[in-house]
């Protein structure tokens, strides 16, 4: 019983790692799409200029 | 000349980032959980199958797109293939860094040592130090343009030598510890369905999120670059 508690507990903790790196990237992804339309639109102003 | 085009990312859309993620999720929990064959010598550690060789699916996925980046740029000298060439090679030594540590984890659980002389083994060794290598040469050339060329026919070169020494010399060998390689029966072959269930999900898992690196790896260094060039510009 105490080998199958230890295995949930280590699923567990596996399960919040990954799901916190899948966040961590879906951060970066979201922070990467806002910096290219900014840049877009830089390039659109100074095209305009 | 080389230049900089505005091609957008080819592959796109929040779909196949979220199954990656699944895929993996679910390898990871269900990798733990589900009854695996009692085999000799291997015993538990058959479930390591799920994590290890899954990640070199990942690590061979991105050299092989580095290899075809590699061809395009010669072909057409475009500065975006250059970046996809070099965030290929350093995406797949990441995936082959935990391949090898997963590796030699499980090595020490089944054969008793982190490293034993297995032509497998030495042959990943060598495939790895032929990449990192790619890494040395192109921070040795300042100038764009020849770090790109030079590197690209380099990259084409290793992964020749991932194929001789990854393919084929650990399965022309006398003998070897891993299986499906010096005569010895693949492990394939003794999948049940339960295993394969996981297996497959993991590997297409971890290839979707080597991709996704990959792409946000060219997004961010493209972005730079852009910056940069206004800059200079301006």
């Amino acid at each position: 019983m105490i080998t199958g508690d230890l295995l949930i507990i280590v699923v567990a903790v596996m399960a919040i790692i990954f799901t916190g790196l899948g966040i961590y990237l879906f951060s970066i992804d979201r922070k990467l799409t806002r910096l290219e339309k900014k840049q877009e639109l830089n390039n659109m102003f100074n095209a305009e200029q | 000349m080389e230049r900089l085009t505005e091609t957008k990312i080819p592959v796109k859309g929040l779909w196949w980032k979220l199954t990656g993620l699944v895929l993996v999720l679910y390898s990871v929990i269900a990798g733990l959980l589900i009854d695996v064959p009692q085999l000799p010598v291997i015993h538990q550690s058959i479930r390591n199958l799920f994590y290890h060789v899954c990640m070199w699916f990942g690590m061979f996925v991105m050299y092989g797109t580095a290899l075809v980046y590699s061809i395009k740029y010669l072909a057409r000298y475009r500065l975006e293939d250059d970046l996809y060439v070099s965030g290929a090679v350093y995406t797949g030594l990441f995936f082959g860094t935990l391949g090898l540590l997963t590796g030699m984890l499980w090595a020490k659980f089944t054969w008793g040592d982190f490293w034993t002389n297995d032509p497998q083994l030495n042959g990943a060794a060598v495939s790895m130090m032929a990449y990192l290598a790619y890494a040395v040469l192109r921070s040795s050339i300042d100038e764009v343009a020849m770090r790109a060329r030079i590197s690209a026919v380099y990259n084409i070169f290793a992964f020749m030598l991932l194929v001789i020494f990854l393919g084929v010399l650990p399965r022309l060998a006398d003998s070897s510890l891993h299986p499906g390689k010096g005569g010895n029966s693949s492990t394939m072959e003794g999948l049940d369905m339960t295993m394969r269930m996981v297996f497959w999900p993991a590997v297409i898992g971890w290839i979707l999120i080597a991709v996704w690196l990959l792409t946000l790896n060219v997004r961010y260094r493209k972005l730079k670059l852009k910056i940069h060039l206004n800059q200079t510009q301006s």
